[in-house]
């Protein structure tokens, strides 16, 4: 009985003139967001690639000079774009796209996309990601709100019911039917991802790509089931279909566009983050607090020439073999990377309370939940980001530390005249970006797929507790 | 006229009954009122910040002026005197909060290289920044639409599902009459709530009434109204009540969330955002240049133990007069490049602007972010202001150091000061307005030209 419901709605469906229209508009409204998002993602990948190769080639052609010389000169490094990024944007606009890397300073990513575009910009990004978890659940909405109340409105609910069928059988032969129906709308763009992946990323599909892809096909898919069965739960419940579109348009209003900007804002609200000012200020005096690799005046610093003439048993700093102004700049640079990173960890504990009030409203608001994993499994998240960031930054230590010792075991004290050439420069390995593994992204997931799986299992409950409602009740 | 106040009075009996109605408002008015709260907290934030920088700076200048008694080098002073340049926001921010919370708001200079200085960003969590700000604008645009479509959207057919339609049409009125009656009936009572939140808005952030405030009415006044005219045509197209809730959330759909977003889009891909490698290099490049001749002679100086960083023996004086031009070529040599990315921002921004005109939400949301200067227009506007200023303390400083002068005690009175000039109100908000005007008449002129399908 189940399958001729099933076989029934999703015939009916496929020949319903409003499922063609709206299928039609949600697929041409894919296909751009995907056309769009794939050359955007093409034409940044081209540009970071080949800008990223001519920092290196820069870096290396430097030409001859002193150590530290060069670490003033420095690097660049480059957020490259995930391979899925051009299905979730995720938080990319806001965040810089390049580190400059250079002694003494810890700058901070630069030009996010944000600054430089127009203030459309805080309408979102119109992307595949966007479609699927703003205007499909409509999409769902549509096709299903009437899925009970027309059959209560026609009286052919209660002949079904008096065959002796459970309202749950009715309601899952349905939700099969409006599943298979959506499955032509969700799953060729999908497929096509698929293949504009493995046509724009340099050296075919990774698993761990591969994986995301599919995951991504699970949570969507996850995510689509509540909002059917949502749709199906209200139209069972409502008098009139009028009664079920109102109270579902009313969710779908609350669960994509009022409670995500309000639980975001709502975190920033309570858990406020540091001002500007008062940040940089707080790092800048911390650090001024502790060796200063180019004030030799300070008391610190005598320590240190007292230990380290103790430890090669001499008078003097001239008898030194190693350069002792490369120790004192490296425990400089030592000095203020500690300081940046407490203070930029407490940032990011702030940040994460922020986010944790998110994550909480994610319980009640399945939305919340996917936009998160989409965009973690985009590569397109806030972690990731930060995971960059921090990537970058232990580059930049290493560069310098290496050139500072460089100078320290080659050189004496007072020695400036040290140089180091090409092959040097070659030596110091290009930064390579560590993306997380799928596994990293997972763990960082779990309260989503916790309140996903709840949200499932609650509404496989409430539609298989179907079977003991009574017909009076409807 | 009877007729009309009895229409009146049941409407309003029909709203105070209806619970749907009665949550809607309360629903509205509770996030209207978050969002001022909202609003305020963001931009009292941002203020109580410029105030703190305020009080580093004169503090900063007092100490400076109690450690040096006596008649010293004008570049020690300079490069310990710093000047707060802020955006500070105005009190219509806390309505609109626009770009103002991606664009930095001040920068704290020195007479040194402005280059160096200006790449500033604004510490924010990019989840936050991503699901925008929860500000009355957000309300009136994207809120405020939905419940003016919860309360209108069965206008006719209700009365033709009920029944009552021909009922009402046996009296002496029209059905134009009547759907005008309720239409207007209704924005009345939106308008209304609209400028409850408006007035608690002005008490709560205490803003001051000027033109502004009437700009900010007209634009509200002409959105809503454009959404009622919305409601007329798919009213006369006289469908079932299910069909016209559908119709008008798709065309809520259309004006908030598609078109804005689509032009977004266009603009991404026809102006990629760039990681401007010409700036980051030339930046990499002349700074290391110029260090590479300096800095080592300042280290072979520590190595001997013997530096300080008053030393002011002729050798290193010539040293900051060298370093100084260097540094001014080193900012004109970064300035193009600067203008052309600012240039291209400007471009895609005015780009955005005419394309917004395909949405009366976008362009609503320019016209509320114009008239509370937090547009990226006011942050370029800002930027030149600060250019302005650099140049007037550089030049200060300059004198004292190419002239050889020793900086005075009096001469700290003479350090310039920024002083920030309110903008006047933005002339192309007008322009926005105009065609916010054109859109509504259009919408209202064709459901007015509409006929009824059926009755």
């Amino acid at each position: 009985m189940y399958k001729i419901i099933s076989r029934k709605e999703y015939a009916m469906l496929i020949r319903d003139r409003r499922f063609h229209i709206l299928a039609t508009i949600v697929t041409i409204l894919l296909i751009v967001s995907m056309w769009a998002g794939f050359s955007a993602y093409k034409i940044i990948r081209n540009e970071t690639d080949f800008i990223s190769k001519e920092s290196r080639s820069h870096w290396i052609k430097q030409g001859s000079k002193n150590p530290h010389e060069a670490a003033h000169y420095g690097s660049f490094v480059f957020r490259p774009k995930s391979e899925l990024s051009f299905l979730d944007f995720g938080v990319t606009s806001y965040i810089g796209n390049s580190i400059y890397l250079e002694g003494h300073n810890h700058n901070e990513p630069k030009f996010s996309q944000a600054q430089e575009s127009s203030g459309l910009i805080r309408f979102g990004d119109f992307t595949v990601a966007f479609i699927f978890y703003t205007l499909l659940p409509l999409f769902i909405i549509f096709m299903c709100f009437n899925s009970f109340t027309i059959e209560k409105e026609e009286k052919t609910l209660k002949l079904m019911l008096s065959q002796g069928i459970g309202l749950d059988v009715i309601a899952w032969g349905k939700i099969e039917g409006f599943s298979k129906c959506l499955a032509w709308v969700f799953l060729p763009c999908l497929l096509i991802s698929f293949g504009l992946v493995i046509i724009g990323t340099p050296g075919g599909v990774s698993f761990n790509t591969f994986m995301r892809l599919f995951l991504n096909t699970i949570v969507f898919g996850g995510y689509f089931f509540v909002f059917i069965c949502l749709s199906v739960l209200v139209s069972i419940w409502s008098k009139s279909s009028r009664n079920a579109l109102l109270i579902l348009l009313g969710v779908w209003v609350m669960m994509c566009i009022i409670i995500p900007k309000l639980s975001a804002n709502l975190g920033g609200f309570i858990f406020k983050a540091p001002k500007n000012f008062e940040f940089t200020e707080s790092i800048r005096k911390e650090v001024l607090e502790g060796i200063d690799g180019h004030h030799s005046a300070d008391v610190r610093l005598n320590k240190l020439k007292q230990t380290i003439l103790a430890e090669y048993n001499v008078d003097s700093l001239s008898q030194l073999p190693i350069n002792f102004d490369a120790i004192v700049m490296q425990e400089a640079e030592k000095h203020s990377s500690q300081v940046y990173k407490k203070y930029f960890d407490s940032l990011e504990k702030i940040y994460q309370k922020q986010n944790y009030i998110s994550d909480i409203f994610s319980l009640i608001d399945p939305f919340i939940t996917v936009r998160n994993f989409s965009m973690s499994l985009a590569g397109t998240d806030y972690k990731t980001a930060l995971e960059f960031q921090r990537q970058a930054e232990q580059y930049r230590y290493n560069m310098v530390e290496k050139l500072q010792n460089h100078m320290r075991d080659y050189s004496k004290t007072g020695d400036w005249e040290i140089k180091v050439n090409e092959n040097f420069f070659a030596k110091i390995p290009e930064f390579k970006f560590k993306k997380f593994s799928i596994n990293d992204t997972i763990t960082q997931n779990w309260l989503s797929i916790i309140s996903l799986f709840v949200w499932i299992q609650l509404c496989i409950r409430f539609i298989s507790n179907l079977k003991n409602f009574k017909m009076n009740d409807l | 006229m009877k007729t009309i106040y009895i229409i009146c009075k049941y409407e309003a009996l029909t709203f105070i009954r209806s619970n749907l109605f009665k949550t809607g408002i309360l629903v509205v008015f509770l996030l209207g009122v978050y969002s001022i709260f909202h609003g305020k907290s963001e931009i009292d934030h941002q203020k109580d910040s410029l105030v703190e920088i305020k009080k580093h700076e004169t503090t900063n200048m007092a100490i400076t002026q109690a450690n040096f008694k006596n008649d010293t080098f004008a570049y020690i002073i300079g490069n310990l005197t710093f000047k707060l340049v802020d955006n500070p926001p105005s009190s219509w921010a806390n309505l609109s909060i626009g770009q103002r919370d991606i664009y930095p708001f001040y920068v704290f200079l020195r007479y040194w290289s402005l280059s160096r200085q200006i790449l500033t960003t604004e510490i924010n969590n990019p989840e936050k920044l991503l699901v925008g700000n929860f500000d009355l604008a957000f309300v009136f645009i994207y809120v405020f639409p939905l419940f003016i479509i919860a309360i209108g959207y069965n206008i006719v057919s209700s009365e033709r599902e009920g029944g009552t339609l021909h009922l009402l049409l046996s009296n002496p009125i029209s059905i134009y009459q009547v759907l005008f009656i309720k239409l207007l009936f209704r924005w009345v009572v939106v308008f209304l709530l609209a400028f409850v939140l408006m007035l608690l808005a002005l008490i709560i952030c205490t803003i001051q009434f000027d033109a502004v405030l009437i700009l900010w009415l007209l634009t509200t006044a002409l959105y809503f109204t454009f959404w009622f005219g919305i409601i007329l045509i798919i009213a006369k197209l006289s469908k079932s009540s299910s069909i016209d809730a559908l119709s008008l959330v798709c065309c809520w759909i259309l004006f908030v969330l598609i078109i804005p977003t689509v032009i977004n889009l266009f603009l991404t891909n026809f102006y990629p955002p760039s990681p401007r490698y010409d700036i980051s290099h030339t930046i990499r490049h002349e700074y290391e240049g110029i260090w590479s001749n300096f800095d080592k002679r300042y280290h072979v100086a520590q190595s001997r133990h013997s530096d300080n960083s008053e030393t002011t023996d002729s050798s290193k004086l010539n040293d900051i007069k060298e370093i100084s031009v260097l540094f001014d070529s080193y900012d004109e040599k970064l300035g193009p490049l600067f203008t052309k990315y600012e240039k291209l921002t400007l471009d895609k921004e005015a780009i955005g602007q005419e394309l917004s005109l395909l949405s009366s939400a976008a362009l609503t949301q320019q016209i509320y972010n114009c008239l509370a200067n937090t547009d990226a227009k006011s942050y370029f506007n800002f930027l030149e202001d600060v250019k302005t200023f650099h140049k007037e303390l550089k030049d200060f400083f300059f004198k004292k150091i190419f002239n050889d002068q020793l900086f005075t005690k009096a001469d700290f009175a003479k350090i310039p000061n920024y002083h920030f000039k309110p903008e006047n109100t933005p002339k192309h908000a007008f322009k926005s307005i105009l065609y916010l005007f054109i859109w509504t008449t259009l919408v209202l002129g064709i459901g007015l030209k509409m006929r009824f399908k059926k009755i």
